[in-house]
């Protein structure tokens, strides 16, 4: 039940973020994905209900042999924007940077992760994603048809959006969610012209019109 | 103790965490700037997020930008950052012009694969340039199999330079001689060597090459007719790790091949048309090539049942056996199969196979996937149904031509090999129009089907439209086809990516539409002689942005404005054939020039083009071959400027009338930069040619009932 209302939230928030590129996007109260205020952190463990996640969480949590952390099962980051982020472990895991920090053992107790360079938005949708990759759905085609039109459905975003996607995925070492903005990235790009590439990145054209000129004739002339 | 160890094990990890954290924080410009260029982004108009990716992001994207080299081309034209990103990316370079290569190998120092198949010409001064470049010493593989005009001087830079090649192709480089293949020879890591047709190197060379390069896992020797026992046997004893080796057309025999069947990983061993092989030499083998899996005797005329037993009884690994043009296939040959328990692919292309022969194939224990007896006589519809009820994994099967097959066959092929992917049954004249329906309805995994000149008609081409992963479909010359079933096939496989419709003379623009429509992958189209085709048609094809090949010879009422809509729509032609369009002039080559950069082959006899209309072709940088037969408007002077102005040009059909008219220095000048010439004499066909009665008669044979 609580897993309906949480996607129900995280969408809404997405939406939001789709729509407003300039301000801030200030984060609410998602059950899982939770970014919260300093003095709020006492309580910071949300109950998890969803059976599938604490599975593969005990799963993450035995390969690596550490078995206290199996009772922790949420992880609060500092996202680059000075908000708290909580989020179920297994889920969080599925980044390789925090995985090998967790690993490391250098959040430590209860430490706030910090992650300098993602803001509380993007961790949000990042884990979003991560969420739902928790199954990977290897050989059920069910599974793998739904995770592709999520994945088709979650990248149709912005272009600020889609940049922080690919700038926090590279960081966090998410690769399916990396590879995914990355195809999106080549799929805009695909057939274009340069002025059309330009236009649709709002890129500037820091070439002089002669150099232009000289790439464009060894671009036709010298080469396939 | 313990847990101290495990304490201090995680604090050394978590340092090394946390430098590289700090590290890829103060290190990454692109990190650092997020929040700036976030700020930026609020209260700017022009964010320019996208230029500020750093290096390995750019890479990841590039790597997705490779189905066209369009792509990536236009990526490095967008900003410095994106040049440059690109210069460092690229790993493949195929030149066009070998004058432009040191300064494109400037552009790009981490080329690793270097084909100059598109440059006719490569000096040693080029190749030397190639070695001097910054990725010289890192290059992997050059191709020169189309290249001329190097010696062993650049050959020997190569060598001594690039330091790492592993693969060089030097196929058709028929002025190559044993001081080039002594310079090959200093290419100590040399894995991979294509030497096809070098005519003139001979034991000296082929030994400086055995002595030199131990690491040759790969080489092809097809047509090195300088070559004896004494060079192929030192071969076979220095370069031990040679796992796949060519040597068909060559004066290879007895002598050597005991050796070459030792070499302890010999995988592929192809002796094609070898007269010295013989029933002798391969009895007196003392022991057969157990690593051997793929074998190809093909045209060995001296070759009978008794030698290739004798080798095929060792190869226990053997996987593939190609015997096309082989003497008569029997039932001693077919039966000493039967050991071979990995057999999976066997082709007897060409063969006169004996019943029981066949019936032998049928009885064997091993399971075929795939089976070729294309154009072979004595295939019949008992022998062909018993192979076919042993074989029911059967995933590949040629019979084309086998002229003496009807309809038992096919229902065998439909009961027995439902998995079939692959089936080629071009000529087939016995099998009736309703066999067809039973290979729909049965065999819905075909990916490939070539029903080329059958009695299909609309119902059978409804009926295979069920086979929806179909990607290669060939019904040139049935002629009772018509839009009916072309509609269905455009509903129906939208994978399809190649489809021949020669002389299908019932197909119209709706056809066509339906196809345009429903397969958007199409590359590959050919139209020739599908008469009703008008503009509409191709107009609908620019729909199709993969198309590559279109064939519309003899499309008679094809104009400018059909050919600009391909143009616009279809970026990618590369070979287009529009002989005897008559009303595509000059206007239409300036759209294909103007939009058509890809375009290597074009023919263009009997249209109404002119010189201008060659002279804008010639913007097309990489176009190759050209034929251009009777064009009435072509001045010689004309002629003479569009061969100049075309730099790439390495083949071109023209009239033998205006090798008078053009100076000879000037032919000379365009044969030294790589273009061959090749004068023709025919005649001018007015309004029928040969075809066109050979398509009228069977026009009256299929309305008087003939066929």
């Amino acid at each position: 039940m609580a897993a309906v209302t949480e996607t129900e939230s995280v969408e809404k928030k997405k939406n939001r973020l789709m729509n407003s590129s300039e301000e801030e996007v200030a984060v609410e109260k998602p059950p899982v994905i939770n970014p919260m205020s300093e003095d709020d952190s006492a309580g910071a463990a949300i109950p998890v209900g969803n059976s599938l996640s604490d599975q593969v969480m005990a799963a993450a949590i035995s390969e690596t042999g550490e078995t206290e952390e199996s009772e922790k099962k949420n992880l609060r980051l500092m996202s680059s924007d000075g908000k708290e982020v909580v989020v179920e472990a297994a889920v969080a895991m599925k980044s390789q940077l925090i995985r090998q920090m967790i690993e490391a053992d250098c959040a430590g107790g209860s430490d706030v992760i910090n992650i300098p360079n993602v803001t509380a938005a993007a961790l949000s949708l990042i884990f979003r994603y991560c969420e739902k990759h928790l199954v990977d759905g290897d050989g059920d085609k069910a599974i793998t048809d739904d995770l592709k039109s999520f994945d088709e459905d979650f990248i149709s975003v912005d272009l600020d959006t889609l940049y922080d996607l690919l700038m926090g995925s590279n960081y966090l070492d998410v690769k399916g969610l990396l590879d995914l903005a990355c195809q999106k990235v080549a799929d805009l790009i695909k057939g274009k012209s340069p002025d059309e590439i330009r236009r649709i990145f709002n890129i500037e054209k820091d070439f002089s019109p002669e150099e232009e000129e000289e790439v464009n004739k060894e671009n036709k002339w010298a080469f396939e | 103790m313990g847990q101290i160890r495990t304490l201090r094990k995680r604090t050394c990890e978590y340092e090394a965490v946390e430098a590289l954290v700090l590290v890829f924080a103060s290190t990454n410009p692109s990190c650092d700037t997020l929040p700036l260029k976030k700020r930026r982004s609020s209260d700017d108009h022009f964010p320019n997020l996208f230029d500020a990716l750093s290096d390995e992001l750019l890479f990841l994207i590039l790597d997705r930008l490779d189905s066209s080299p369009f792509d990536k081309k236009s990526f490095s034209v967008v900003c410095r950052s994106f040049y440059a990103a690109e210069s460092r990316h690229r790993r493949l370079l195929r030149p066009l012009r070998s004058d432009l290569v040191p300064s494109v190998l400037s552009r790009y120092p981490s080329i690793s694969h270097l084909d100059l198949s598109l440059c006719p010409r490569v000096s040693d001064g080029v190749l030397a340039s190639i070695a001097a470049a910054a990725a010289g010493p890192s290059l992997l593989s050059i191709n020169l199999s189309s290249s001329r005009s190097f010696s062993h001087s650049g050959l020997g830079a190569l060598a001594a330079i690039c330091v790492s090649l592993v693969e060089i192709n030097l196929s058709n480089m028929i002025d190559l001689n044993d001081a080039s293949a002594a310079a090959i020879g200093r290419a100590r890591n040399l894995e991979k060597l294509w030497m096809a047709r070098c005519k003139l190197v001979t034991d000296m060379g082929i030994g400086c090459i055995a002595v030199g390069c131990r690491k040759l896992r790969l080489l092809c020797l097809k047509w090195c007719l300088g070559l004896t026992d004494l060079g192929l046997g030192l071969m076979a004893v220095k370069c031990r790790e040679v796992r796949n080796l060519d040597l068909s057309f060559t004066m290879v025999t007895k002598k050597c091949l005991p050796a070459i069947l030792q070499l302890p990983y010999l995988e592929e061993l192809s002796l094609v048309g070898c007269p010295g092989v013989d029933d002798e030499g391969l009895t007196s083998l003392k022991q057969g090539c157990k690593s051997l899996e793929v074998l190809n005797m093909s045209n060995c005329q001296h070759v009978s049942d008794v030698g290739l037993s004798s080798i095929v009884n060792d190869a226990v690994s053997l996987r593939q056996l190609i015997l096309a043009y082989y003497s008569p296939v029997t039932h001693s040959l077919t039966s000493s199969l039967l050991k071979l328990s990995n057999l999976e692919k066997v082709k007897f292309d060409g063969c006169r196979i004996t019943a029981s022969g066949l019936l032998a194939l049928g009885n064997s224990c091993i399971s075929l996937k795939e089976l070729s007896l294309s154009k072979c006589s004595g295939v019949t519809d008992e022998g062909l149904s018993s192979v076919l009820m042993k074989h029911k994994g059967l995933t590949k099967l040629d019979i084309t031509c086998c002229r003496k097959i009807t309809d038992i066959s096919i229902a065998s092929i439909a009961n027995s090999c439902s998995s079939l992917t692959s089936l080629k049954m071009e000529s087939c004249n016995l099998v009736s129009k309703h066999a067809f329906c039973m290979i729909g309805e049965r065999c819905h995994l075909l990916e490939e089907l070539d029903l080329t000149d059958n009695d299909l008609d609309n119902q059978g081409l409804k009926a295979i439209s069920n086979c929806h992963r179909l990607y290669i479909l060939k019904i040139g010359l049935c002629l009772n086809v018509n839009d009916e079933g072309v509609i269905q096939i455009g509903k129906s496989c939208p994978l399809l990516e190649e489809l021949d419709l020669y002389r299908s003379v019932g197909i119209t623009d709706t056809g066509i539409m339906a196809i345009a429509c429903g397969c958007p992958l199409l590359q590959m189209i050919n139209l020739a002689y599908c008469t009703e085709i008008t503009d509409i048609a191709l107009r609908s094809l620019s729909k199709c942005s993969k198309l590559n090949t279109l064939e519309l010879r003899g499309c008679f009422q094809v104009s400018n404005y059909g050919l600009a809509g391909v143009a616009l729509g279809c970026r990618e032609i590369i070979k287009l054939d529009i002989k005897k369009c008559y009303h595509i002039t000059d206007a239409g080559m300036v759209s294909l020039a103007r939009l058509c950069y890809h375009l290597r082959q074009i023919n263009l006899s009997y249209s109404s083009v002119t010189e201008v209309g060659l002279l804008a072709l010639a913007s097309i940088s990489c176009l190759q071959s050209m034929t251009i037969l009777h064009l009435s408007g072509l001045t010689p002077s004309g002629l003479a400027a569009a061969l100049l102005a075309s730099g790439g040009l390495t083949k071109v059909k023209l009239h033998m009338s205006f090798k008078s008219l053009i100076p000879k220095f000037l032919i000379q000048h365009l044969e030294s930069r790589g273009c061959m010439l090749q004068w023709r004499d025919k005649p001018f066909q007015a309004e029928v040619d040969a075809n066109e009665i050979w398509k009228q008669q069977s026009q009256d044979l299929v309305a008087t009932g003939g066929f």
